[in-house]
Parts: C-alpha cells; sequence; structure tokens
C-alpha cells in the first residue's frame, strides 16, 4: 500500500472530532415538501445537472422553504453548476447554502474541486460577516436534527382573525346608532306644517 | 324564499320595529306578527288622520275610514271622515309623508296585494309637531 493511500485514515483517526453539519440527501428528498426541492435533488442522482440546477433554482425561490432545505438546494445546484464548469453559478449558490447554515460541510463524495470552492467561498463569507459565525451552532448534530417542519400560527395570530372582530364591532356600532336613531325627529317641512316618516316593518302572513 | 329566510326576515323586522320605536312613546302598541307563509305585499296605502280617529276606532272599522277625501282644514280633529294625507307606497323603504298639520295624528297602513286586494293592516298614533319629521314605524297583521 502506498503512502498516500494511508493518508485519509491517519487524518480520520487523528483529527480532532467535528460537529460540522453534513446533509444526509436521502434523507432531505426524503423529508423535503417542496417538489421542486424533491425533484432537483433527484436529477442530481441521476446526474442530469442541468434540470437538477433548474429544479433547485425554482425551490430556491419558495421563500418557505426551512434553512435545511434551503442549504440542500443551494449546495447541490452548486456542486451541479461547478461539474458544468459554471464556476460563477457554482460560487453564488454556494454562498446561498452557506448563509442559509453557517457550518454546512460538502457531502464525501464531493471532488476536491468542489471542496476549494466552498471552501474559498466560506472563507470569502467569513472575511465579509465575521460576526454573523457562531460557534454554539458547531456543537449540535445537524445531521440528525429533525427536519423543521412549518410552524402553524394559531387563530388569534392571524392578521384576519382581529381584523374580522374590528369589522364586526365597527359595523355593529353603526349599524346600533343608526338603528337607535328612530325617535329622533330630523327637520322637515316647516311653515305650520310637520311630517311623518313611516316604516312598515311587517309581511302579510297567511296559514298555509 | 325559503321558510328560513323568512323566519329571519320576520325577525329581523320585529327587531328593527323595536329598535324604531324605542324612543317614540306615541307610536302605539307593537303588534306581533304571526309566523306563517308569508304572501308577498304590492303596494302600502298609507292614510294620516285627525286626532279624532284613533287606532281602536280606525281598526275597528276599516272600511269606513278608506275614504278618499282629504279634509278641510276646518274639518280636521272634528270627527270627519276624512284623510289629511293619502300615499301609496312601494314596500321596503321608510316614507316620508310630508305637509301635516302639527298635532295627535293617526297613521293607518293598508297592506295591498298584486291585485290591490287588501292583505294586511296597521295602525299607529303619532304626535307631529312643527318643522320636526315624527317617526313611526307600523307593524301590519293579516287582515282576516
Amino acid at each position: 500500500m502506498r503512502p498516500t493511500h494511508l493518508l485519509p485514515l491517519a487524518l480520520l483517526l487523528f483529527s480532532p472530532p467535528t460537529f460540522a453539519r453534513v446533509l444526509d440527501l436521502d434523507r432531505v428528498v426524503e423529508e423535503a415538501q417542496n417538489t421542486d426541492l424533491k425533484n432537483g435533488l433527484a436529477r442530481y442522482a441521476d446526474l442530469d445537472f442541468a434540470e437538477g440546477i433548474k429544479g433547485l433554482e425554482q425551490a430556491l425561490v419558495d421563500r418557505g422553504l426551512a434553512p435545511v432545505e434551503r442549504a440542500a438546494a443551494a449546495l447541490y445546484a452548486g456542486l451541479m453548476a461547478h461539474s458544468l464548469d459554471d464556476v460563477a453559478r457554482a460560487k453564488d449558490f454556494f454562498t446561498q447554502a452557506l448563509e442559509a447554515v453557517p457550518d454546512l460541510e460538502l457531502p464525501p463524495e464531493a471532488a476536491p474541486k468542489d471542496r476549494a470552492l466552498f471552501e474559498e467561498m466560506r472563507s470569502a463569507r467569513r472575511a465579509q460577516a465575521p460576526e454573523k459565525s457562531d460557534p454554539v451552532k458547531l456543537e449540535l448534530d445537524w445531521a440528525n436534527e429533525p427536519m423543521p417542519s412549518a410552524k402553524v400560527e394559531p387563530v388569534h395570530q392571524k392578521w384576519w382573525f382581529w381584523t374580522g372582530i374590528g369589522a364586526v364591532v365597527v359595523s355593529g356600532t353603526v349599524a346600533a346608532v343608526l338603528l337607535t336613531r328612530g325617535g329622533e325627529t330630523p327637520a322637515c317641512g316647516g311653515g305650520g306644517r310637520g311630517c311623518i316618516d313611516v316604516t312598515i316593518s311587517a309581511l302579510r302572513w297567511r296559514t298555509p | 324564499m325559503s321558510r328560513r329566510a323568512l323566519l329571519f326576515g320576520s325577525l329581523l323586522g320585529v327587531a328593527l320595529a323595536a329598535c324604531g320605536t324605542a324612543h317614540d312613546e306615541d307610536a302605539g302598541p307593537m303588534l306581533i306578527l304571526e309566523l306563517r307563509g308569508a304572501v308577498p305585499v304590492a303596494s302600502h296605502d298609507l292614510r294620516v288622520y285627525g286626532a279624532d280617529a284613533r287606532c281602536d276606532a280606525v281598526l275597528g272599522e276599516p272600511g269606513a275610514w278608506l275614504t278618499a277625501r282629504k279634509c278641510e282644514p276646518e274639518e280636521i280633529d272634528q270627527l270627519v271622515r276624512c284623510h289629511l294625507a293619502h300615499v301609496v307606497v312601494k314596500p321596503g323603504a321608510t316614507s316620508r309623508i310630508e305637509g301635516i298639520t302639527p298635532g295627535n295624528r293617526t297613521v293607518f297602513a293598508v297592506g295591498k296585494g298584486a291585485a290591490d286586494e287588501t292583505l294586511s293592516r296597521g295602525c299607529a298614533e303619532v304626535v307631529v309637531r312643527d318643522g320636526e319629521a315624527a317617526a313611526v314605524t307600523l307593524t301590519l297583521v293579516d287582515a282576516q
């Protein structure tokens, strides 16, 4: 065995433990709610990179995407763009992935050139916004964390709930004021004459 | 129109009538509706009488009071079967009857069907003052 073959093993044995987040692609695909994300990641697995990028770009438009899903979409879009030698788009995608999950790591199968570009983007991002790094997050086992699901807001936190109540109160008050004005005597006629406002409030009812 | 809608409409009518007369003690007693099958009223025939024509007298002998004659000034409040005003209105909106000589007045309403048949009647008494509009709500009941 050549010495170079022992290098990964040596690194594995002697490197300090790492808690950075490595995405489990199968799990992301399995739990993803966004169809474009699912399809895009499936295209990556099928090596259909052009279509995969399209799908993941569509997925990234979705503002409701969870951070892990967003990171997965951008990361794999970047890998596919880099495979197609589109370095500029790959950089952009990698940056988006790191914005979603700052401690994101590339999957083990990533090529060295991908890893180099990805780390370049990580360094550039850290140089631009060092205050945003949060070392506490590194202690979490992100790979096994359950996928965040969409939060269901209680009804009383919905905008339409209080708007509806307000509308009912306002309209009820206006109706009450209008209905109780029947006893008022607005001016009419004059010159020794008055007038009568007649309201008929009945229908005619007959035995069937 | 479904029976449920009719029931709702009639209850709403009663509620509106109650609101309308809450501040008008001269409007006369409230009559309660019978909730049975409805026949649409095509028009309301409204007549205003003087103080001599109280509601019990008018409703006791309605035919005698459906006069076409308008009172001369000297006949008002003098036990003469004439009216101060006579208008025919479509159902639904509030009708203003102008030019009424101030005093105790009686408003007699007859609901007429499409063939001018009498369907319902109602009466209310009200005090009219110079330059003011007196509000009155009439609840008509079946004319038997």
